[in-house]
């Protein structure tokens, strides 16, 4: 195997990103049951996603409304307090809240009531984001430096270091209110969502964790590499040194062997690599378009192999499983899950499954 | 003649480590449910000072109503839950109707979504929002929210967007409650549709606000107005009003310019609308409150005079076994479920 670039034990949490048609309360609440059974699991950590609203269906001839839209989560605390109550160990993250779309003293208190409610549990993912014509006006009341890429990374330090200080206690107004309940730690909880090889060496230069896709203009490795150069600026202008935390989002779909697995997630593989077609790596064939969107499937070996094979997986101190878009029912993610933590991730190097549950 | 519901309410600002009392919340309120109450409220505060005396003074509180309620969604299978108040002109409203969309879908469509034209001007600058030195100014925009709030959760596109709430919350803008503190509001909220909550401790007496809401209520609108009662059972009324004088003293000095004035402790307990001695005395007491007959929902509290969690449980269930059904509360059968989870 690969050998690991860090010394930091791996760690597993599922991820997800809740974008799909149907009912959405029904969606959650399947998720929520997929989330509880991964604590049984043994999984170390959720992250969820944060998506603001949708386009309505669109009317057509033979029926007043179109099929379901797809959706996705607003409110990432909310979801997350409801697994605060039914799990004990699971670590609990947002993956991630669109900073320049929220109020970041608002982020700081439903963060430090998750934190409160979970025993500590909370993990704060945060990102820039949010550039959509509109969205900054509907939700912040302005629009400031929208257009200019230089003006928003600024504004979203300003709100960065703003969500820490009020996390860490400081004092918020004139009359030194102080942010309610008190959050110890969570400002050590911090990552950053980044996209590209200078955010992710930003993020590394606060200390802050950070949280890769594998689909994304730049390649994986890329950015894992600035954050750890980051990291290491932090330690030298910090003077402490602050341990890698680099998640990596890992898309599965096991099947009994790999031309099954294409057979079956055949739709949403064309999907997904129509999505990224303009930045994708260029792909023909279906296996291709597979490897284009990083997509490990077939039997436990052949998908330990792909993840271990891949430029970042050194770099990877959590590998986030993401067991969507190809699968045909809840009943289906579980297994999914179980494979990966009773084959997969063992094979991986990871050990969490063997620490005995609380719950 | 609309059935009487009971609620448990809480503003979490009792003494001790702020996890822990959320935690203890989060019992109590189940323990609620176990006994039949129809609903739980809970207050927001935002913001701590650095300094202050525990007890009701304590300056903590919880700031995330939304949050704090899903949790209390998790563990619990029929009780309703009540956000009392998420102030409006703190918060960015889409967020606000997220946020509420998000806990209705979780909890089966058990969500009242309780607002208000809330928040202090030193509180407002901290989150960057300014409230405007025009009181008029400051309504309008509150009446702007309030409608927006409205009609996003009712589907419609939101402003400025080709974009509709995700999740849908079918039913929950019939579901709003506004906290009202005057003849004004109370018939303002009756047109607009929407419940209203009243307090006790308000310049303008509880039973005017309520008045006023069904005076202005369309015919065949069902009335929803909640209103809060602090209880304090005990053996008798002296051994209540010894717990209760440190809690009386600090709540009569906090209102004293517009409460009613009063010297002894039985009056400022008076004034403040404490209910407190045996059960039957507590019944007496709220059912000669003026407020009483407008009332469809009784919201206790049980913070004043209590300093532990088995205290404060033991008043829920004393106003569930006899204060309650002494006002005529029967507990649903069908709701007499403690766990109807999967």
């Amino acid at each position: 195997m690969t050998s690991r670039v860090h010394d930091e034990p791996l760690t597993l949490a599922a991820y997800a990103i809740l974008n799909e048609p149907g009912d959405q309360a029904r969606n959650y609440r399947a998720a929520l049951g997929l989330f509880e059974h991964a604590e049984q699991l043994g999984i170390d950590g959720l992250w969820v996603r944060q998506f603001h609203l949708r386009r309505p269906a669109v009317a057509t001839a033979s029926s007043s409304s179109g099929p379901e839209p797809g959706g996705g989560l607003p409110s990432p605390f909310v979801f997350l307090a409801w697994l605060a109550a039914r799990t004990r160990r699971l670590r609990l993250g947002t993956a991630a809240v669109t900073l320049p779309l929220e109020s970041p003293l608002r982020v700081a208190e439903d963060a430090a009531v998750l934190d409160a409610l979970s025993g500590g549990r909370a993990e704060l993912g945060v990102a820039n984001g949010g550039a959509a014509p509109g969205l900054a006006e509907l939700f912040r009341g302005s629009a400031a430096g929208a257009e200019d890429p230089d003006a928003r990374r600024a504004a979203y330090q300003a709100d960065l270091a703003r969500l820490a200080d009020a996390l860490d206690g400081a004092a918020l107004n004139d009359a030194g209110a102080r942010l309610n309940p008190p959050s110890p730690g969570l400002s050590g909880r911090i990552w950053e969502a980044t996209l590209t090889e200078r955010s992710g060496y930003d993020t590394g230069a606060r200390g802050h964790g950070v949280l890769i896709g594998t689909t994304q203009t730049v390649a994986a490795d890329v950015t894992a590499r600035a954050y750890f150069r980051g990291l290491e600026a932090y330690a030298a202008s910090a003077g402490r040194h602050r341990p890698p935390r680099l998640g990596l989002a890992t898309l599965i779909y096991p099947a009994r062997d790999r031309e099954t697995a294409l057979r079956e997630a055949r739709a949403g593989i064309e999907e997904k690599y129509e999505w990224g077609r303009a930045f994708l790596p260029p792909a023909t064939t279906l296996a291709e378009k597979a490897a284009s969107i990083c997509l490990h499937y077939g039997t436990a070996e052949q998908i330990t192999e792909s993840i271990a094979a891949q430029p970042w997986f050194p770099y990877a101190t959590q590998l986030m499983v993401q067991t969507e878009l190809f699968y045909a029912s809840y009943t289906q993610r579980a297994d999914a899950l179980e494979l990966f933590t009773g084959e997969v991730a063992p094979a991986l190097g990871w050990t969490g499954a063997a620490r005995p549950s609380n719950s | 003649m609309t059935k009487l519901r009971i609620a448990v309410h809480s503003d979490l600002r009792e003494h001790g480590e702020q996890a822990a009392v959320y935690r203890e919340t989060l019992d109590l309120f189940g323990y609620a449910e176990e006994l039949g109450f129809d609903t739980a409220w809970v207050r927001s505060y935002k913001f701590r000072r650095r300094s202050g005396a525990p007890g009701f003074s304590f300056p903590g509180g919880l700031p995330s109503p939304l949050v704090f309620l899903s949790a209390l969604a998790a563990r619990t299978a029929r009780i309703r839950l009540g956000t009392a108040v998420v102030p409006l002109p703190l918060e960015n409203v889409v967020r606000v109707a997220e946020d509420a969309a998000v806990l209705d879908a979780l909890s089966h469509g058990r969500l009242e979504l309780g607002v208000s034209n809330g928040g202090q001007p030193a509180v407002a600058a901290a989150l960057g929002v300014d409230l405007g030195s025009d009181r008029d100014g400051k309504k309008a925009r509150y009446l702007e929210s309030l409608a927006a709030l409205a009609e996003v959760l009712d589907g419609g596109l939101v402003n400025g967007t080709d974009q509709e709430l995700n999740p849908p919350a079918p039913g929950l803008a019939g579901r709003i409650w506004e906290s009202a503190l005057t003849r004004q509001t109370g018939h303002d909220s009756a047109l607009r549709g929407n419940g209203v909550l009243i307090g006790t401790t308000q310049t303008v007496p509880a039973e005017v606000t309520a008045a006023a809401y069904h005076a202005a209520l369309p015919e065949g609108a069902p009335p929803r107005v909640g209103l809060v009662v602090h209880v304090h059972p005990a053996a008798d009324r002296r051994t209540a009003l010894s717990a209760l004088e440190a809690d009386v003293q600090t709540v009569y000095a906090w209102g004293k310019e517009w409460l009613p004035p009063a010297t002894t402790l039985e009056e400022k307990a008076a004034a403040i609308n404490v209910h407190y001695g045996r059960p039957e005395q507590i019944a007496e007491s709220i059912l000669a409150f003026p407020a009483f007959p407008y009332t469809t929902e009784l919201q206790f509290s049980v913070a004043y005079g209590t300093t532990s969690y088995a205290q404060r449980r033991a008043a829920v269930e004393a106003v569930a076994s006899e204060i309650a059904p002494a006002l005529g509360w029967k507990p649903d059968d069908r709701h007499r479920v403690t766990d109807s989870r999967a």
